[in-house]
């Protein structure tokens, strides 16, 4: 056994770089389903702020809190559309990195051998958006989990397939 | 191989006992205000014997429910499926599977009630995302002892099975000539007692001090309403610095002693009687006084390991070891098994045997001197808000002992904020993740490269321009995070990701 071992130096400058890697961005579709969910919650207040200027009094309340809500509103669509823009997943021949976040930009990587299961899964908004979220599950706990949303079911399927493919590669 | 255990079977008949005054001790401690509410007051004979009454009705309704969860609670061995199952519930019925190469640990554990009955309880802990544990609470000595054996040799077999390294590794690292043992003696549990839990003296008096002020206060706004005159009046009175210093040092030497022997205490009721002990494949560690427990670890389960010191301790040759093992919980402290007391010498022991290969010296990181400013503007954010709260609350004439207190705060922040950032370091060595923090509690946190899960680089928008980035190591056993660091590390972030993918030894 110990005639297959080889401990040759490494030189640490050669190895691949996950820096360089190029992140295929996920489904404009996720944006789009973020916004309608967005779209809705910001109907409902504005609702709520009509129905509350029957029963106030006070000058410029309501004139105040739309401005805030606006504001507010805007600020999450602007953040969406960034975190659209941000967000990307790149396979590698041994590991996954998923990025995502805007202000807080968080890259995430796990090699294959270190996968315990993975999953995809829709929600019903999903559905009707016709896009998937690929769930990877590691026994590092949640921290280093990940969720990859707004991927074609069919892509979905295939990058499970894939990374499953690589699974069972290393068990033999 | 006799197939033990393979038929359902009942836990040990003193299992009823169990159950029953485990129970009862439930109920008596959730109406326990209520119980001594009644002593207290005493009641009428009329109404005394209504409850009398139903305190025995309920009991004989305990009892019976007892039984019938002593009689439903069965387990055995599936060894055509490889499991272990499990069969509980006195309503429902409640099956639980365990396949053997989920098994992580078997161990013994013994409250002072099962072992005045005289039974063990075996707990089997599981990894996986649905990781619960799971104990027989009554066993006989005998039947758990032979359980726990073949439990064990299951796990084990089952695991060799599918991965022959296993046993190369167990070859390399464990000589049976190298099997030691430590004990912790009394005298180290007082060392221990009097060094370890330095602050928890401290945190005593502050939180002492505030209870019994605000009770102080509140008492004093019912009684009248000239409160700031009192004050001013008691202040006057006790005013000479001499009495008030020496008031003040009497109360604080007397707490913090008081803190030192409730700490002594409990160090003494948890680690009494220590013992660790190296077999040819596994850490052997029993201990506590209340309850004592067994624990059997292999090092193919440990994920990170910590040794913790403070200067006294460093003084006195006393390090703690904490480990931690594989965990669906991102919660350390829980599976986390602590082994303090130990020597230098034995730190190093304890390392050879856990660890695969050997630590060589890597290349070592320092944070950004950005951290250092974040600190002080993170601990500057309290004394901002006390300010603030201050000026409307606070009544004018105590203005200078509140500037006075902000001047001894910031003193005191500013140095230890600084030593914290310097006392923080990360190496990356051919096979390990070494990481130092903490100014009083030092502590060294190793992760073996091979047992990393996943790597987390982020990086706030802020710090974009000057290329620094938080690194996270993600390992079954807890993170490790490191702040605010070059972008120099991402080379070594390369060259772990490449130790993981090219390793092919199980890492649980």
């Amino acid at each position: 056994m110990e005639n297959q071992f080889t401990n040759a130096p490494v030189d640490i400058d050669s190895l691949p770089e996950y820096q360089e890697m190029t992140y295929t961005p996920v489904s404009i579709k996720r944006m789009y389903k973020v916004f309608l969910v967005l779209g809705i919650i910001s109907l409902l207040m504005f609702v709520g702020l009509y129905l509350l200027r029957e029963v106030t009094e006070v000058r410029g309340l309501i004139l105040g809190l739309s401005i805030v809500v606006i504001l507010i509103i805007g600020l999450l669509y602007f953040f969406q559309f960034m975190f659209q823009k941000n967000m990307g997943y790149a396979l590698r021949e041994h590991d996954i990195a998923f990025k995502r976040g805007f202000l807080f930009e968080k890259i995430t990587i796990i090699p294959f051998n270190r996968i315990q299961h993975i999953s995809t899964s829709e929600s019903m908004l999903d559905k009707f958006f016709k896009i998937s979220n690929l769930n990877i599950f590691t026994a590092g706990g949640s921290g280093s989990d990940i969720d990859i949303p707004g991927l074609s079911p069919e892509l979905a399927a295939k990058l499970k397939n894939k990374v499953a493919n690589h699974l069972s590669d290393i068990d033999e | 191989m006799n197939k033990a255990f393979s038929k359902p079977q009942i836990q040990s008949k003193l299992g009823v006992i169990l159950i029953f005054l485990s129970q009862l001790y439930k109920f008596v401690r959730a109406f326990g205000a209520a119980l001594v509410y009644f002593l207290i007051k005493g009641i009428s004979g009329e109404i005394l014997n209504k409850v009398l009454l139903g305190a025995g009705v309920f009991i004989v309704l305990l009892l019976i429910y007892s039984i019938v969860a002593f009689l439903r609670f069965k387990f055995h061995i599936n060894y055509t499926n490889s499991e272990f199952v499990l069969q509980k519930g006195v309503f429902s019925t409640e099956r639980l599977t365990i396949p053997f190469n989920k098994i992580q640990q078997v161990y013994f554990k013994r409250s002072l009630l099962q072992r005045v009955i005289g039974v063990y309880s075996l707990v089997l802990d599981t990894a996986g995302s649905s990781g619960k544990e799971i104990s027989i609470k009554a066993l006989r000595e005998n039947d758990a002892k032979s359980l726990q054996q073949v439990l064990m040799q299951v796990a084990n077999v089952d695991s060799e099975d599918t991965r022959g390294n296993d046993v190369q590794i167990k070859e390399f690292i464990s000589n049976p000539s190298n099997a030691w043992e430590h004990r912790l003696s009394p005298l180290t549990l007082l060392k221990l007692g009097l060094t370890s839990n330095y602050f928890r003296g401290v945190w005593l008096i502050l939180i002492f001090v505030i209870s019994v002020y605000q009770q102080l206060s509140d008492f004093d706004f019912l009684q009248n309403e000239g409160y700031t005159d009192n004050v001013r009046g008691y202040l006057e009175v006790y005013s000479r610095p001499i009495e008030l210093f020496a008031l003040t040092a009497i109360v604080f030497i007397s707490i913090f002693f008081l803190g030192l022997l409730i700490s002594c205490i409990e160090i003494f009721i948890k680690y009494f009687d220590l013992k660790l002990q190296q077999t040819s494949d596994s850490l052997d560690l029993e201990m506590g006084l209340k309850t004592n427990t067994k624990t059997s670890l292999k090092p193919r389960r440990v994920q990170l390991l910590r040794v913790i010191t403070n200067p006294i301790q460093k003084r006195l040759n006393l390090h703690e070891i904490q480990i931690a093992i594989a965990s669906s919980q991102n919660d350390l402290t829980k599976t986390k098994i602590r082994i303090p007391g130990l020597e230098r010498i034995q730190v190093e022991k304890v390392k050879k045997f856990l660890f695969t290969y050997k630590v060589k010296p890597g290349y070592i990181f320092t944070p950004a001197v950005y951290l250092y400013f974040r600190l002080i503007v993170l601990a500057g954010l309290p004394l901002l808000l006390t300010g603030v709260v201050a000026s409307f609350i606070v009544p004018n004439y105590l203005i200078e002992v509140t500037s006075i207190l902000s001047i001894i705060y910031v003193a005191l922040v500013i140095p230890y904020q600084y030593f914290w950032y310097r006392a923080l370091s990360l190496e990356i060595t051919p096979e390990f993740v070494i990481m130092k923090k903490g100014v009083w509690n030092q502590k060294t946190e190793i992760i073996e490269l091979f047992k990393l899960q996943a790597v987390t680089v982020n990086q706030p928008i802020w710090y974009k321009k000057r290329n620094l980035y938080n690194y996270t190591f993600h390992t079954a056993g807890g993170d490790l995070t490191f702040p605010l660091t070059s972008h120099q590390v991402q080379k070594q972030i390369n060259y772990a990701l490449f130790r993981v993918e090219i390793d092919h030894q199980p890492w649980m």
